[in-house]
């Protein structure tokens, strides 16, 4: 059965870990050498199980939520700005292609930890058969 | 109505049946998810930390009939985030990784079949 949160680990790194953007799995840690502006922590929430109404196979729906902090002062400059909404794009491209969907989008849920980072918030959904 | 014959009875069936299907549009839009937004509400308020205010179990609230076929419920409470600025006590509760207690989507997921049968009675009651 596909491993999600290594699937999520893996497409964030492919486009985020060449500037060191890196992603962490509930908590962040620290690591040497980090972009100091921007992090990503992800978390599963949830693996429902799906029927199909043809007595299908049995599909399982993993919930994803991925946060992309950045720093405060990224919102007091243009080029701040746009690269927020580039990176936005770049995690959702991503994921879809990798094969999350995201009905959603993302939203701006505000300095959520209280650490001077705004978050944007994705939730993700990853069906796979099992 | 014209009189029906062999030749209209499909066109006039049809009709019959798109006016049945107004009703029951209606009655989902109008009673229908006003019972389901209801009953998230509720569950949302169980579901809620007491906190010493209530103001977060106190401050949810359903969109109304703002919108056709679709309703939102959302909460009022905000606090500040440490420097000033009001954000939504439920952002900092669902997805906080430091001080997070989410219950919100859960609450959601687990209130979809009381949803569900309370929409349907409220349609049939309004069908009845």
């Amino acid at each position: 059965m596909t491993d999600v949160k290594a699937l999520v680990q893996k497409t964030l790194d492919s486009v985020l870990f060449q500037d060191k953007v890196y992603s962490h799995w509930q908590r962040k840690a620290e690591i040497p050498g980090e972009n100091p502006d921007e992090y990503i922590v992800y978390t599963r929430d949830g693996d429902s199980n799906t029927y199909h109404a043809d007595n299908g196979p049995l599909v399982k729906s993993a919930g994803v939520t991925l946060r992309y902090y950045y720093h405060k002062n990224k919102l007091e400059t243009t080029a701040g700005r746009n690269l927020v909404t580039t990176r936005e794009n770049t995690i959702l491209t991503a994921m879809k292609a990798t094969g999350f969907f995201c009905p959603d989008g993302a939203f701006d849920a505000g300095d959520i930890d209280g650490i001077g980072f705004f978050a944007s918030v994705f939730e993700f959904n990853f069906d796979r058969v099992v | 109505m014209a009189k029906i014959t062999l030749d209209n009875l499909d066109k006039e069936l049809k009709k019959l049946l798109a006016e049945y299907g107004n009703t029951v549009f209606e009655a989902v839009n109008d009673k229908g998810l006003a019972a389901a937004e209801k009953v998230l509400v509720d569950e949302l308020k169980a579901a809620s930390p007491e906190g010493e205010t209530r103001e977060l179990k106190k401050g949810w609230k359903g969109s109304g009939k703002k919108y056709k076929m679709v309703r939102f419920v959302g909460n009022t409470k905000t606090v500040d985030d440490g420097s000033g600025e009001q954000i939504p006590l439920t952002n900092i509760l669902e997805y906080s990784t430091t001080h997070g207690n989410p219950f919100i989507k859960q609450t959601f997921e687990s209130s979809e079949g009381n949803m569900t049968d309370a929409l349907v009675t409220a349609v049939r009651q309004e069908l009845t």
